[in-house]
């Protein structure tokens, strides 16, 4: 018998804590009313039919989050870029302003005593929208004919980042016996963790403590961005989430509706839970990737590699997301040599804003985009040179001999074994009888393929709080600050 | 509002319930069994299947009225006290879960898949449990888990038809 999991006996027999599996006494529902504009003028709300509405206790618009002196969606760090120019940003408000800037944006909230009523509520909602044009696609977006979408955001363009040095990769390619470019598209997605987002949030006045229920892959991550957002003091919040169905980078930082809830819940004086419907969060909840990888490798006449330069259009969607701007700048440049030993890196990102559900993190934030787009351009150059694919990459490979090795954009690689990973790919693929595989298959009408790949990574975002567990004077259990992963984050 | 009557997990239960109310949200909100879970709202995920009159459903799909006479077996009511189902234990065995809000739905189709076809092929087993979503773990534990399961039912029934012959 193998090992069994301690937490999975609750999960298989349903007695599992997901946040939506948290009820508290007394406790009244939130429901969203999101633009279906991907773009407009707001020129005015009204409420008087929805506050009129059955079961109706509240309902928030942009002016109480003013009120409240909530602040913005945290939107990450003063990234910098070419000539030292810190990244421009658009911020997200928590419900929109003046203006909306994606479909799916939070426009307004109803909370009711049932989920329901609170969902039959918002229809009742009045919002006048002056549709404006939209800017879809970060190609076009610094195009003369297209709106800009923040005012301190010109041309819409975030940030110009470069890594490496373009002299020196220049003067390779110029030089250079053979080179290879490959365009790599990694498409927007939505990931989708399976457990709709959802938060519960309560304040517990005997403790000073105000309770927030909500999945998460990081409980000090989410504490600190729900500190900045309402100014509520750290450690007079407690983020619990026992059960999480799911993270993959989208929720790993606080969103509008975290902040809604609690505002509801304090001026309430009552419990309010908001559990999203799947389809409101395909538009409302971050997406990820959204990028364009213009890649080239230069090669001397031995095939070495000479020089790589990469062009990358990024796409922040519509607001600077707490994550968004590390993809394109850190997380794609790191690692941007993969494995090999190349002389000269160079490469140039654009940042650029559009009218689309802004960009976080996922499954890896641009790293995993990085390693597929070094693998296809090492594939794409041996295919065009009739190099062998595994030899070309043996001939290029940082040596054990060379760790530790500093990239030609400085980052440090402590160790590797790359051949000897190799050969043990090699041998489990059984790559040497393929071909004869591949004849088998071919007489018999079938198609067999087989390919190669090899990548390092960055793991840890690097600056991003870590998780840790604290004791504190009014608190030594676990939910304080810890977590433990189940999930496929 | 209007009245239905059912058994949940063999106990009859009369609850008060709108007429557009989802089966789901009468078992989760009203009858407190949260171990069915709502995962997309659409028929897509599979996390609200429950069986109903033995058969696999989507409670997020079906109103609370259509179950009016019916019998609805949850995942609560899987294991005999400490005693887990088969199927719960081989999920366990064979990290047929990850995170584990996918887990009920999955084990209740599996129950009924393995109700239908006692040794079902790797087909039978995919096109069994191709309503049901994981965004964990690639669905090949939870391929073996299924298998693992039928081999533990059919010598549960082994076990079961020798003690019979013995005392007859």
């Amino acid at each position: 018998m193998s090992l069994m999991r301690h937490e999975d006996e609750r999960l298989i027999t349903g007695a599992g804590k997901f946040t939506a599996d948290w009820n508290l006494e007394n406790q009244c529902h939130m429901a969203v009313l999101r633009s279906p504009h991907a773009h407009a003028r707001v020129l005015k709300i009204d409420t008087a039919g929805a506050m009129q509405a059955e079961g109706v206790l509240l309902v928030l618009t942009a002016a109480d989050i003013t009120a409240a002196r909530f602040n913005s969606i945290p939107s990450g760090p003063p990234i910098k870029g070419v000539d030292d120019q810190v990244i421009r940003k658009g911020e997200m408000p928590v419900l929109a302003i003046d203006r909306v800037r994606f479909t799916g944006q939070p426009v307004a909230v109803v909370i009711a005593e049932s989920a329901v009523l609170a969902s039959d509520a918002c229809d009742l909602i009045e919002v006048d929208y002056d549709p404006l044009p939209a800017v879809v696609g970060a190609e076009s977006a610094a195009m003369s004919d297209k709106p800009q979408l923040h005012p301190a955001v010109e041309q819409n363009k975030a940030l110009t980042f470069e890594s490496g040095s373009r002299e020196a990769v220049d003067q390779a390619f110029n030089t250079a016996a053979k080179t290879a470019s490959i365009t790599i598209r990694s498409q927007r997605l939505y990931g989708a963790p399976l457990e709709p987002k959802a938060v519960l949030a309560n304040y517990d006045e005997p403790r000073g403590m105000t309770m927030v229920y909500t999945p998460t892959q990081g409980v000090l991550g989410m504490q600190a961005a729900l500190s900045a957002v309402t100014g509520i003091p750290t450690d007079e919040l407690e983020i619990v989430s026992q059960d999480v169905g799911g993270s993959f980078g989208l929720r790993g930082g606080a969103g509008p509706e975290h902040a809604l809830v609690i505002l509801a819940a304090r001026k309430l004086d009552r419990p309010v839970k908001w559990v999203a419907g799947r389809s409101e969060l395909f538009s409302g909840e971050w997406h990820g990737r959204a990028l364009k990888l213009e890649a080239s490798i230069a090669l001397d006449v031995n095939d070495h590699i000479v020089a790589m330069r990469y062009k990358d259009t990024v796409d922040l969607g519509a607001y600077n997301c707490y994550f968004g701007g590390f993809i394109g700048t850190n997380n794609l440049s790191v690692t941007m040599g993969g494995a090999y030993r190349v002389p000269a890196l160079y490469m140039r990102s654009e940042l650029m804003l559009t009218n689309t559900a802004p960009i976080s993190a996922y499954r890896g934030a641009g790293r995993p985009d990085i390693a597929f787009a070094v693998e296809r351009l090492i594939d794409h150059a041996a295919a065009e040179h009739k190099l062998d694919p595994v030899e070309f990459r043996r001939k290029n490979f940082i040596d054990k001999e060379d760790f530790p090795y500093t990239t030609a954009n400085g980052t440090v690689y402590d160790c590797g074994d790359f051949h000897t990973v190799l050969d043990k790919a090699l041998a489990l693929a059984d790559y040497e009888s393929f071909e004869s595989r591949n004849d088998v298959s071919k007489a018999a009408g079938k198609i067999r393929g087989i390919g190669v790949g090899y990548y390092v990574e960055k793991s840890g975002a690097g600056a991003a709080p870590k998780d840790q567990v604290s004791c504190r004077r009014w608190c030594v259990s676990p939910a304080c600050g810890h977590r433990s992963f189940r999930s496929g984050a | 509002m209007k009245s239905v009557t059912f058994q949940v997990n063999a106990k009859s239960v009369t609850v008060d319930v709108e007429p557009r109310a989802l089966l789901v949200d009468v078992l989760r909100d009203q009858l407190g069994l949260t171990g069915t879970h709502v995962g997309c709202d659409t028929s897509q995920c599979g996390c609200c299947t429950v069986k109903m009159n033995g058969s696999a459903i989507k409670s997020c799909t079906t109103l609370a009225v259509q179950a009016e006479g019916a019998s609805i077996d949850t995942i609560e009511s899987l294991a005999n006290g400490d005693q887990l189902h088969p199927v719960q234990k081989a999920f366990s065995e064979c990290h047929g879960l990850q995170c584990g809000f996918c887990t009920p739905g999955m084990i209740m189709a599996t129950v009924e898949l393995l109700e239908q076809s006692p040794i079902p092929t790797t087909e039978e087993i995919r096109e069994g449990l191709a309503g049901n979503l994981c965004r964990c773990t690639g669905y090949v534990n939870i391929e073996r888990a299924v298998r693992s399961a039928a081999t533990a039912l059919r010598f549960e029934r082994e076990q079961a038809a020798k003690k019979q012959g013995e005392s007859v």
